[in-house]
């Protein structure tokens, strides 16, 4: 029995490192987290499925899947992320939005229901294993695995195009000097990666077929396998994706109560010993400024000049006069609009609490965080727990902000010995791996039905349902902005954002940097948490999507749509989006493919992918956040 | 030994890699006297500044500053000691305003260690001495090149260091602005401890009170400036 379950690993384990081969490919070479990886995989399966339903056989089936993701993936990276080397945090996004617009466009052209490659008769047989039969098309797998792997090692170690690969990962500015076309390579990189998304998608989709959320699923795994085996590792990705194949099969069936802790627990565990990974080697980082190929729209002077002071000014806090007249205006609303407008009204507060934590740790400390949503999460469960308790509603809040330092603590501890895309990468899988296990875990959080729970608040009560709540939520907002305000003009945050922009001086000037670091960290979890738990009161229910890359990327917008490290950013980037999204929601029913454009165009726009250039010509970057 | 060091180092040595580029320096600067380091382009000096301050980690050796062992000291704790250095590169927070930038530096713990509280006047004598007080709420990414290398002199002089390392703080400046800074300088040097690097002999040649020559990651002569600038070799590494 534990033979079938050891072969069974270790097909799956072949598996999964095809699935993330490609993206420790890219993210070795180019610095780049693909997050549309998951979509490449997804578009395989789902073309491999389409061509072999038109009768075109199983090998043509998995040569178009494979192909169609290549063409895709070099697309992407030649028209969007080309034009934004070295800026890992604006790459997210843009693969974050491509990821939404490729799901969204896979619901409507192939649906909704699980689709799976039915095999031909000749192919669906079974072998004998022991006293058991195995099915034909995983066992080749174990065939196609290795062999894969083979030739890639191969390619990467032996050829020139692989010394060449090679060198980049090294070394960027040794690359150049060697004369490598680094456009070429990275188009080709690109291309080598996406391809093996689209052949594992359309490899696996003969038993785990394709359907939505399967995108997400495989992000979770390859980063996970990346993690552990170490960026840019091919070796280290065979022998995780080994590892969490034979685990995850073994796990599930001996002990099916453990099994979701399997991803989590080595990950971890390799995140605390080794944040580089077991075969990944810290990146000494190319000092080189990348060559960047902008598009440059011709603007009016005028607005040029007008762009140029924004960006020039320093960070202003805004006068108490502006502050009294929005206050009133909140305060006023619940005079003048309906309860639906207050609904939202409370939405973009709460989001503005959110985004607050944030702007502290990416706008005034530099920390890209990927992984927020963490603290959101935990702050909406630890209320809602709080409420099935019954426990009053404020404590639920104090355990929700509590619960977001704890969580905070935790990210700092793994990620503060990270930089770069390495930090990236790490947030964003501790986030992931916490979503995958509530999302599993049914018998405590509900699984993905998610967690109806009775908290509630208790002041306001006589002002009626809509009402109380949004003065609840102005409440706990003024609070925030309060503290906000005064955490602004401290010399701790002074000091935070000196960390940000020359860590090294302020070493040289006496700092315990690491210390003033780790306070952003946990003041913006508190924010994160606080805004989670008055988020789960106001909605009545929690779901483990509040722990969802979706939730991190969506604050990360809104910061950065308001220019991040303003004092106004998390309330511009709240307003406008949450805005934006009841808008477009309302307005078409393909909004999650609108929405994923907006991110595009906003990484664009903000990190310099899109600058403006004065009619005269002189060039500039378009705002740059950071 | 007999006069107090300053900062002494012994077998210090730094590769990168397979290169070496400090190779075995043994050398004390003493106390209350002007030190001036120069050597070719690549010498090390910078670098030699870099192990000093804990930028860098030596591959081996040994460093004294004022009378501790700090080798093993990092950055932060070496400035706490009471050593101050300004970069070849000026090293400032390009996206904080000017006052921003001293506020930093008057806000350190080093001071804080000493008892100074009022940490904002400290500031805006700073700022009258770089005379930027003009440009108080720029963001610092937009001063000009010779402003920069102005605050980035302010700042590591803020906090009242007991060594100062000042790595070419002439370079790019006008002629008369070298001359003030030299005054600066020697006004500065009766209560701290000067060690400079600098390309420009003219203006830092008459400051020195004893010369260190740096090649090739070796201390080729040090001694009185008249004594240094007659040895063979430095003659020979200059073209004299
Ligand atoms: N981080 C590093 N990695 C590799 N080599 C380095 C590094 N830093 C310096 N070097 C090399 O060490 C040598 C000495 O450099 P250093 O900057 O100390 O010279 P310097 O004497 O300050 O020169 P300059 O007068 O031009 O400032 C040079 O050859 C340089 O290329
Ligand atoms: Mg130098």
């Amino acid at each position: 029995m534990v033979t079938l379950y050891v072969v069974n690993g270790l097909a799956y384990g072949n598996l999964l490192f095809l699935m993330a081969a490609g993206f420790t490919l890219i993210f070795g070479v180019l610095r780049v987290i693909n997050m549309a990886h998951g979509s490449l995989y997804l578009l395989g399966a789902h073309v491999a499925i389409t061509v072999a339903q038109s009768g075109f056989g199983v090998w043509a089936a998995i040569l178009a899947g494979a192909l169609v993701a290549a063409v895709v993936g070099a697309a992407a990276e030649r028209l969007l992320l080309y034009r934004l080397q070295g800026d890992y945090l604006a790459q997210v996004l843009v693969t974050i939005g491509v990821f939404m617009i490729v799901g969204d466009l896979a619901l409507l052209i192939w649906g909704g229901t699980p689709r799976i490659l039915a095999l031909p008769p000749e192919l669906s047989f079974s072998v004998p294993l022991g006293n058991l039969r195995y099915p034909a098309d995983r066992l080749i797998l174990l065939i196609i695995g290795p062999a894969l792997a083979l030739a890639l090692w191969y390619m990467i170690e032996r050829t020139r195009f692989g010394a060449t690969v090679r060198a980049s990962v090294d070394d960027e500015e040794i690359a150049q000097a060697i004369g490598v076309s680094v456009p070429k390579l990275r188009v080709l990189v690109f291309a080598l990666g996406s391809l093996l998304a689209g052949l594992s998608g359309a490899l696996g989709s003969t038993f785990l077929g394709a359907k939505p959320g399967l995108d997400l699923e495989v992000i979770l795994l390859a980063l996970v396998i990346v993690v552990i085996g170490g960026p840019g590792s091919l070796v280290g990705s065979y022998v995780a994706a080994m590892l969490i194949g034979v685990l995850d099969s073994v796990g599930k069936s001996l002990f099916p109560e453990a099994s979701l802790f399997l991803l989590f627990a080595p990950m971890l565990l390799v995140l605390i010993l080794r944040p580089n990974g077991l075969f990944g080697r810290p990146n000494t980082g190319g000092t080189i400024r990348p060559e960047y190929a902008p598009i440059t729209l011709r603007v009016p002077d005028a607005f040029f000049d007008l762009c140029e002071s924004l960006r020039n000014k320093s960070k202003n806090v805004p006068s108490g006069y502006w502050a009294a007249l929005f206050a009133c205006m909140l305060i006023a609303l619940p005079l003048v609009a309906s309860e639906y407008v207050l609904g939202i009204v409370s939405l973009v507060l709460i989001w503005s609490v959110f985004a607050i934590g944030l702007n502290i740790m990416l706008g005034f400390g530099g920390l890209p965080s990927l992984g927020h949503a963490l603290f959101f999460g935990a702050g909406a469960y630890l209320t809602a727990w709080s409420g099935v308790m019954g426990w009053p509603g404020y404590m639920g809040l104090a355990m929700a902000a509590l619960s977001g330092v704890v969580a905070a603590a935790v990210l700092a501890g793994v990620a503060m010995r990270t930089r770069q895309a390495q930090f990236l990468l790490v947030t964003l899988a501790l986030a992931q791996v916490v979503w995958g296990v509530v999302f599993k875990w049914r018998s405590v959080t509900g699984g993905d039905d998610g967690l109806i729970h009775p908290q509630q608040f208790n002041l306001f009560k006589s002002f009626g349902h809509g009402v109380a709540i949004y003065a609840n939520v102005l409440l706990v907002f003024a609070v925030s902005v309060l503290a906000y305000w005064i955490f602004a003009n401290s010399r701790l945050c002074r000091r935070i954002m000196g960390i940000r922009d020359n860590e090294m001086r302020m070493k040289t000037l006496g700092y315990n940097t690491g210390a003033t670091s780790f306070i952003a960290y946990v003041a913006s979890g508190a924010f994160g948490g606080l805004a989670g738990g008055v988020y789960a009161i106001y909605a009545g229910f929690v779901a483990p999507d509040l722990f969802g890359v979706y939730t991190s990327a969506k604050v990360l917008l809104m910061v950065i749509l308001g220019v991040a490290g303003s004092f106004a950013a998390p309330f511009v980037g709240a307003f406008a989006l949450i805005g934006l999204e009841e808008v477009l929601s309302g307005l078409t029913a393909r909004w999650h493919s609108v929405l994923g454009c907006t991110y595009i165009l906003v990484a664009m726009f903000m990190f310099g992918g899109i600058r403006f250039g004065r009619m005269g010509g002189r060039i500039v970057r378009g705002g740059k956040a950071r | 030994m007999n006069v107090a060091a300053l900062l002494e180092v012994r077998g210090l040595t730094k590769s990168f890699g397979a290169v070496e580029v400090i190779r075995g320096i043994d050398v004390a600067f003493e106390e209350g006297k002007r030190h001036l380091i120069i050597g070719p382009n690549g010498a090390g000096k910078t670098t030699f500044f870099n192990l000093m301050g804990g930028q860098i980690r030596s591959s081996s050796g040994r460093i004294q500053l004022l009378g501790r062992d700090v080798t093993d000291l990092s950055v932060s704790q070496r400035a706490m000691l009471g050593l101050g250095r300004t970069f070849q590169i000026a090293s400032l927070f390009p996206q904080l305003s000017v006052f921003d930038n001293l506020l930093i530096a008057a806000d350190s713990p080093v001071l804080a260690q000493r008892g100074t509280s009022d940490f904002t006047a400290l500031a805006e004598e700073a700022l009258d001495l770089c005379e930027l007080r003009s440009r108080r709420y720029d963001r610092v990414r937009t001063l000009s090149y010779g402003e920069q290398r102005r605050l980035e002199i302010a700042m590591s002089l803020v906090t009242r260091p007991k060594l100062l390392l000042l790595d070419e703080p002439m370079a790019g400046l006008t002629r008369d602005e070298r001359q003030a800074l030299a005054d600066r300088i020697l006004a500065l040097s009766a209560s701290t401890g000067i060690v400079m690097i600098e390309h420009d002999l003219e203006t830092a040649l008459p400051l020195a009170e004893k010369l260190t020559v740096l090649h090739l990651g070796q201390i080729v002569a040090s001694g009185s400036p008249e004594e240094v600038m007659q040895n063979p070799f430095v003659r020979q590494i200059y073209l004299l």
